[in-house]
């Protein structure tokens, strides 16, 4: 089911109308049916894969506490377990297409496999949310939960089950163990999310999708149409993936549960390690805490610490998809972090200084890397990839180059409520203190309703589609 | 780790306070001013503009001029008029000369990209069938069940070239719109929130309002005119990667449906189009092209639904006294043929066009 549908409205109305009426328990056998249902609507079969997740790693969860002996093997059966589904499902048709590859080099032919396994929504989101309470129960960093029904809520939780925020069980699971209130003022904010959320995917994703799908649909791509391509994905990705958030933290917010933040307005970033801390958060940190960390960390000489960081990334670029490109791409923003921190020891005055200029400077080369770390992940192609690496400026015609031109220009348009919504943000949460329930929030949040309202009926994008993230 | 004390699953929550529907009111009020008040200001629809004149009323224009394309017809008389989207233009040709001379008949076509039945119809029946010309057939070019799916309102065509084909009222054009829609509640919702806001004229205007603004704005110093035109040129067929549809929407909801093609068929506008092309004396002909096949078979993949399909639809235009034709299964169109998606090499256009006279020089006399 997809949030921006028809489906998805009527979906929850009936949820939350009937989930206010219930005791606690109810509540939970409620979510639990609404989550498997919104998981299995287009593809029933995909709720026993859900079901095998949960009951596995609970089961096993719980032998940790209850048989510490064989902790570490319980936990492996456990990531074996997750890992299993995502190589059956995620990982099998890339691994076979390039063994087929490594065999037809040597010269052997191999047919490749007669079936094609569909890849579950959200198949990757929530093995992971599942293997960081399964970590953190064997660090001992929380119980394991004896309530099944708790523990199958908080991983089949339907707002963020398919693209996140990938949870831990000390925010989220925790909530469910606690009463829950929904007042005036959060049911407010969260309908604004939800509206928000509407208007960044089919007002600027939809559109910048367009543009996009146009611009990377030519054979003979040349660097204006290219980069400006480049440019629309980056649009896209950003509005239609922090859309898919909003309307996840608005709809549990409304189900009285508060969603970890996502995105902290990544075109803002200064460097690259500050875009991470910026960009899908919850899995940035997943990935800092489950894999970047136990490798070592920051501690140890700088050659170890490049190795941690690189490691962590190429594994964070094959998450993303079973596809080289995704796996440069890791290995891109790895090459990245790697350099700036060299640049961070040769050049503190530049990576570290305040001045206007030197923040442009910064701001201005981390974007355009960014865009070219964007085109990796976009362009499936690596014979394509590398044309249009190599595509030079000098030789693009004219027209090439209004048509790219428009493109930005287009983009700079319809990305215009990101940027006032990066830029006023801050100044009037710190000024107006809108978190609080003042007259001046409410007629503020009011107005901007009324405007993103205005926003969506007159500019959304005839034609829509799923959520980018769905495919991970 | 020990677990803390956590409150009994069975103790009631705290529900919302006291004062939950008045909460629950001043909430709905929220929403009514926030989603209600739009109303106010675009329930009345956006102010007239007046329609800017493309590249020609023929090919690819966002609006159409049906008087003249009517005084083109009637100038020519042909003996034959293709109606269709780029399943056509890229098969036969932009113009039909290339067709007449080789098969000494007179050919008219009249194509709009990304168009579907519903634009197939008006053509036909206000352009065609009002010009007062007597061609001996009318032909549709065709994919998958695309001239008798369901309306799905994800036209690529815009709205306005869709109201400047209109001819005041068009109650068959309607019932085939509500018949869409009725089968959908989304559909159903569209259409109420359009009735309430205009959304349809907003959005178009507003959507060209941006268009005309980022071309000021970065396409240079040329006019918007030349602008399209090259924007249209740039990202035309011969430029696509193989692999890219050209049609996706098409594309994909063919591909989606996998049964209920038939029944589609019952409540489309074929019936209508056969007695418009009966009005004018001419015999409807269908022509159902092939997709872009698979590399081995050389045949496209298709449900079996779809293959029933076309052999109802073939069974019942002989009823009707119409004529089909389906190449989907003729092996001689292979995949080294096609360009991107499913259409054809420009280089291959004049073998297609002795295939295609090959085939229908019995049918069209």
């Amino acid at each position: 089911m997809i949030f921006q549908s028809l489906d998805y409205l009527v979906f929850f109305v009936c949820v939350f109308t009937l989930y206010w009426q219930l005791p606690r328990r109810g509540q939970h056998v409620l979510l639990l049916a609404a989550g498997y249902f919104f998981y299995g609507y287009v593809h029933p079969w995909y709720c026993i894969l859900l079901g095998v997740t949960t009951l596995v790693d609970f089961t096993f969860t719980r032998l940790m506490e209850d048989r510490p002996a064989r902790k570490r093997l319980w936990l492996i059966c456990i990531l074996i377990s997750n890992f299993s589904i995502l190589a059956a499902f995620k990982y099998f048709g890339f691994f076979t297409d390039n063994v087929i590859a490594v065999l037809h080099l040597l010269g052997w032919e191999a047919a490749p496999p007669v079936f094609k396994m569909l890849l579950p929504a959200g198949v990757s989101f929530y093995t992971f949310q599942s293997c960081a309470y399964a970590l953190d129960v064997y660090r001992g960093q929380t119980w394991a939960r004896r309530s099944l029904l708790d523990y199958a809520v908080y991983v089949s939780f339907f707002p963020q089950l398919v693209a996140g925020p990938i949870e831990r069980a000390g925010h989220l699971l925790a909530q469910f163990e606690r009463p829950r209130l929904l007042n005036l003022g959060v049911a407010r904010d969260a309908v604004f999310l939800i509206l928000w959320g509407l208007v960044k995917k089919r007002v600027i994703a939809d559109t910048a999708a367009v543009y996009c799908n146009k611009a990377f649909s030519v054979s003979d791509g040349t660097f204006p149409i290219i980069w400006a391509g480049a440019l629309c994905f980056c649009v896209q990705v950003y509005a239609d993936f922090s859309a898919y958030t909003d309307i996840a933290r608005g709809s549990a917010r409304l189900l009285g549960f508060d969603l970890c933040q996502n995105f902290n307005h990544p075109w803002l970033a200064q460097s690259p390690a500050d875009f991470w801390r910026r960009w899908h958060m919850s899995l940035s940190s997943w990935f800092r805490d489950y894999v970047y960390f136990p490798l070592g960390g920051s501690r140890g000489s700088e050659r170890l610490v490049a190795r941690n960081l690189m490691l962590t990334f190429l594994l964070s670029g094959l998450w993303h998809g079973a596809g080289w490109n995704y796996v440069i791409w890791g290995g891109w923003w790895g090459a990245l972090l790697v350099l700036w921190r060299g640049l961070d020891r040769w050049l503190p005055g530049f990576t570290q200084g305040t001045g206007g200029v030197r923040v442009m400077l910064r701001w201005s080369i981390t974007m355009v890397l960014v865009n070219i770390g964007w085109l990796m992940f976009r362009e499936q192609s690596f014979p394509d990839l590398l044309r249009q690496i190599r595509a030079s400026p000098f030789t693009a015609p004219v027209e090439d180059w209004r048509i790219g031109g428009f493109f930005v220009a287009m983009m700079a348009l319809y990305s215009t409520p990101l940027w006032l919504h990066a830029a006023l943000q801050k100044p009037l949460l710190d000024h107006w203190d809108l978190r609080r329930d003042t007259r001046t929030g409410f007629m503020l949040q009011t107005v901007a309703g009324f405007a993103l309202s205005l926003a969506f009926f007159t500019l959304a994008s005839r034609v829509t589609s799923d959520f980018i993230y769905f495919q991970f | 780790m020990p677990p803390p004390s956590a409150p009994s699953l069975d103790a009631p929550h705290r529900r919302p306070a006291g004062g939950q529907w008045r909460d629950g009111w001043r909430l709905l009020m929220w929403c009514l001013v926030c989603l209600g008040g739009p109303w106010l200001v675009l329930h009345k629809g956006p102010p007239p503009q007046a329609p800017e004149r493309t590249e020609g009323p023929r090919v690819g224009a966002d609006t159409i001029d049906v008087k003249e394309v009517i005084a083109q017809l009637r100038a020519a008389q042909p003996d034959c008029i293709g109606i269709g989207n780029s399943m056509m233009f890229t098969r036969l040709g932009m113009t039909p000369e290339a067709l007449s001379k080789l098969t000494g008949k007179k050919f008219f076509f009249i194509y709009k990209p990304g168009s579907d039945a519903a634009v197939w119809y008006l053509l036909l029946k206000n352009i065609v069938a009002a010009s007062g010309v007597h061609p001996k057939v009318v032909m549709f070019f065709v994919r998958d069940n695309e001239l008798t799916a369901p309306y799905t309102g994800r036209m690529a065509v815009s709205a306005a070239y869709l109201k400047t084909l209109r001819s005041g009222n068009e109650p068959e054009l309607e019932r085939f719109i509500q018949a869409g829609r009725s089968g959908k509640a989304a559909g159903r919702v569209d259409q109420w929130l359009d009735k309430l806001y205009a959304t349809e004229d907003w959005r178009e205007q507003m959507s060209r309002r941006i268009t005309d603004m980022a071309m000021d704005l970065g396409g240079g110093s040329a006019a918007k005119k030349a602008q399209r035109f090259m924007l249209s040129a740039r990202f035309g067929l011969e430029h696509l990667r193989g692999d890219v549809h050209s049609d996706m929407p098409q594309a994909e909801a063919s591909n989606l449906l996998t049964s209920g093609y038939a029944e589609g068929a019952q409540s489309s506008l074929l019936p209508d189009m056969l007695h418009a092309a009966q009005a004018c004396g001419a015999k409807l002909l269908i022509f159902r092209v092939k997709r872009r096949p698979d590399a081995v078979t050389n045949l496209p993949e298709e449900p079996a639904a779809m293959r029933d399909y076309a052999r109802f639809l073939d069974g019942w235009m002989k009823q009707q006294g119409g004529l089909f034709f389906d190449e989907t299964y003729d092996l001689s169109i292979r995949l080294s043929d096609y360009l991107d998606g499913d259409h054809i090499r420009p280089e291959r256009l004049d073998w297609y066009r002795g295939y295609f006279w090959e085939r229908m020089h019995g049918v069209i006399p």
